[in-house]
């Protein structure tokens, strides 16, 4: 795709998510995402990004990909990882399989979604859940689903080999009240004698982790995305907000840190537009990276906004609870860190 | 030198910890959060329990940060029925403390401070509402943003324009008692704060509101003063605030760190960031005692108690944020949310953290001219 064509989709992507996700942000963040909604950005070709043609997709580069991601968290973090999950993990999933080929379709249009049951290597297997498939009875509760309330819910059964399944049916779902990422929630489902299909019947933990490493990219782009958001709005705000008789922007300590942060966002995006430059370890780093930015940038936001940062109307406040949240679901363990050492000493590393 | 609190202040720690144990389950806490409810049967309780103990400042700052450590939202609304007596304490007259305060002290009325205004923030000085005299009456009109216990409360102790600044702009400043039941006087609760969400906040909108010329505390012009006396009294209770924010955020972390693996709970890396929330907390705490030491013998140090606002508030914030970081999706689904989401109002109410530096440099550059 070139340069110019890049910037068209991703003026397109701003001036979609403006006039259709920016005026309904605090309604979707208390009652989740609408499917007119779904429908409206699968029809813009938002969804399948990476999906084939054929499957409905847009089949856009990866760079593109990324900066799309990027664009669409500045105004919906919670949008912006549903199409995430469609493109990272369901894609490569579904597209192994005749069934997956054709939900694929369904997709990309916003008809249909998958959630994914998280797995997280510090935490117990009573914590997660247990999901057994027995000849073809699927039955068992999975927790810490991101999207749960989806159509599809990809997760790991419990044998050894384990295999990956996506569930079409559950008894119940029952969404917590986390922290962020509310317009697509996190939750916990029954199943019992589930309708589902397989995915993969092998190795199926070891592909999951393959997959959420692949999403490293991924999470700096939404981060990147919320830093941008968070660091606007706390611009524009400055710009126009008096205290002591100064405007907020004439202030050292606000300017100084708004400046430095956005040019921080901006520096580490150039490092989307070329993702295959970067190494497994520089990956990660950037991952890294890109998250912790993300939450200094909405923190500053809120208190750039004082009292009103504080408040939903402002918008500000999402950006805190989803950055956050992003780092407790994709950096928790210290897993990342433990795999960046290894990587740059070339050896096993901080492990103790 | 002793660290160790007195005896009756620490029994009295205990007796606030054991009730707070007791009354604030997590059923009710989510409840009041989700459902942005004041907790007032539990404000009843622990005024009859005499958890809350005006009386002695040590006692209140024990069981703020007591309160607090079990469940921010709801320690911090059993403890604000009183926010603003101080005022009237040391500047009001008789009636007044006879007609209002009295009725607070019997937890049969609660009260609020109405100070800041929309777009004002920090600015105290800046003050726009208006009190015109006629007769022997003020009639007020503005409005007041932010305001805790805004929909409540029996009265507010609030800061109005008297006339008009000369070369300073907090002069013609000054404080009036305003009876919530007065014709003309409205308020909106706010909806939909990040946290402390069982406390109650209100724009206040003043339409010609009467008030009598005896409900003005002290005298006419010098209501910035007064009220940077109370700020300067109300900021240690933000850092105790501050301080049990931190201390339940590192509590219920090593709750859930328990239940993980061996190797997790191993990890030096997250040994480390534990130990970091607790020397932080314990920092905080010697900097609030310190201050607070000195604020409670009146020998107050301004830059002191700013210091302790600050570093407690921002250490709230540096353990709620790490709490999270360690405790992943159990954390972000968990109670522990509710500190991350409580803590950051830390930072900006009562004079926001830029502010209390602001306060510390002007004192450090005062000393360095004497």
């Amino acid at each position: 795709m070139s340069d110019d064509q890049r910037s068209m989709l991703i003026s397109a992507a701003d001036e979609f998510f403006s006039r259709n996700v920016e005026p309904v942000n605090a309604m979707i963040e208390k009652d989740g995402i609408s499917s007119d909604l779904m429908s409206k950005i699968g029809s813009q070709g938002f969804i399948g990004l990476l999906f084939p043609e054929e499957s409905g997709g847009s089949n856009v580069d990866a760079a593109t990909y990324l900066l799309m991601l990027e664009e669409f968290a500045r105004f919906s973090p919670s949008i912006a990882l549903l199409i995430a999950v469609q493109n990272r993990i369901a894609f490569p999933l579904f597209s192994a399989t005749d069934e997956g080929q054709d939900t694929l379709k369904a997709i990309a249009l916003g008809k249909k979604t998958a959630g994914i049951a998280l797995q997280v290597s510090s935490m117990n297997r009573e914590s997660i859940g247990n999901l057994k498939l027995e000849k073809s009875a699927l039955t068992g509760v999975k927790n810490y689903i991101l999207s749960p309330s989806s159509e599809f819910i990809i997760a790991l059964t419990d044998e050894k080999p384990s295999t990956i399944i996506a569930t079409k049916t559950s008894l119940s779902v029952r969404k917590y009240h986390a922290l962020g990422f509310r317009a697509i929630g996190v939750g916990s489902a029954t199943f019992d004698n589930a309708e589902h299909m397989i995915l993969m019947r092998e190795n199926g933990d070891q592909k999951i982790q393959q997959i959420f490493d692949n999403l490293d990219l991924d999470v700096a782009a939404i981060s990147l995305g919320i830093a941008r958001g968070s660091m606007q709005k706390a611009m524009d705000y400055s710009r126009v907000r008096s205290t002591f008789g100064h405007l907020l922007k004439d202030y050292s300590p606000v300017a100084f840190s708004v400046s430095s942060m956005l040019e921080e966002v901006l520096r580490l995006s150039v490092d989307l537009e070329h993702p295959d430059n970067l190494d497994p370890a520089a990956r990660k780093h950037f991952k890294i990276q890109s998250m912790g930015l993300a939450i200094q940038a909405s923190r500053q936001s809120i208190q750039t906004h004082g009292g009103y940062g504080y408040l939903q109307d402002f918008g500000v406040e999402k950006f805190y609870r989803d950055s956050t949240t992003l780092l407790a679901i994709f950096g928790e363990s210290y897993s990342d860190k433990r795999e960046l050492a290894d990587r740059v000493y070339g050896e096993k590393s901080g492990f103790l | 030198m002793d660290f160790d609190l007195p005896e009756d202040i620490a029994q009295h720690r205990d007796k606030v910890r054991e009730f707070a144990l007791k009354e604030f389950t997590p059923e009710i806490a989510r409840e009041h959060d989700m459902e942005e409810k004041y907790p007032d049967a539990l404000r009843k309780l622990a005024f009859d329990q005499g958890i809350v103990d005006f009386t002695n400042p040590w006692k209140t700052l024990v069981a703020i940060e007591e309160l607090c450590r079990v469940d921010p939202g709801l320690g911090i609304s059993v403890t604000v029925p009183y926010f603003g007596a101080e005022t009237i304490m040391l500047f009001g007259s008789d009636l007044l403390k006879e007609k209002y305060l009295a009725k607070v002290n019997a937890g049969k009325a609660m009260m609020g401070l109405a100070v800041t205004e929309p777009g004002g923030g920090s600015d105290v000085a800046g003050i726009k509402t208006e009190a015109k005299k006629v007769d022997d009456r003020y009639i007020i009109n503005g409005s007041k943003m932010f305001i805790t216990n805004g929909s409540i409360a029996d009265f507010f102790v609030m800061l109005v324009r008297t006339s008009k600044p000369d070369n300073k702009r907090h002069h013609g400043l000054s404080i009036f008692v305003v009876d919530s039941k007065s014709k003309g006087f409205s308020a909106n609760k706010l909806k939909g704060k990040l946290g402390v969400r069982a406390t109650d906040t209100a724009e206040l909108v003043l339409n010609n509101v009467e008030v009598p010329a005896d409900n003005m505390i002290g005298e006419e012009g010098k209501g910035f003063y007064y009220i940077m006396t109370f700020f300067n009294i109300s900021r240690i209770f933000v850092a105790a605030q501050g301080l049990g924010v931190a201390q339940g955020s590192l509590d219920r972390t090593l709750e859930i760190l328990k239940k993980r693996n061996e190797w997790y709970r191993g990890m030096e890396e997250v040994n480390f960031t534990i130990a970091d929330m607790a020397t932080r907390i314990e920092a905080s705490r010697l900097l609030t005692y310190k201050a607070a030491s000195f604020l409670f013998q009146f020998k107050p140090k301004p830059e002191l108690t700013s210091m302790a606002k600050a570093y407690a508030s921002e250490s709230a914030v540096f353990c709620a944020e790490k709490a999270l970081e360690l405790t992943g999706l159990e954390g972000i689904t968990g109670d522990l949310e509710r500190y991350f989401r409580d803590a950051k109002i830390l930072e900006i109410w009562e004079g926001t953290s830029e502010v209390e530096k602001l306060v510390i440099s002007r004192f450090l550059t005062k000393e360095e001219k004497a």
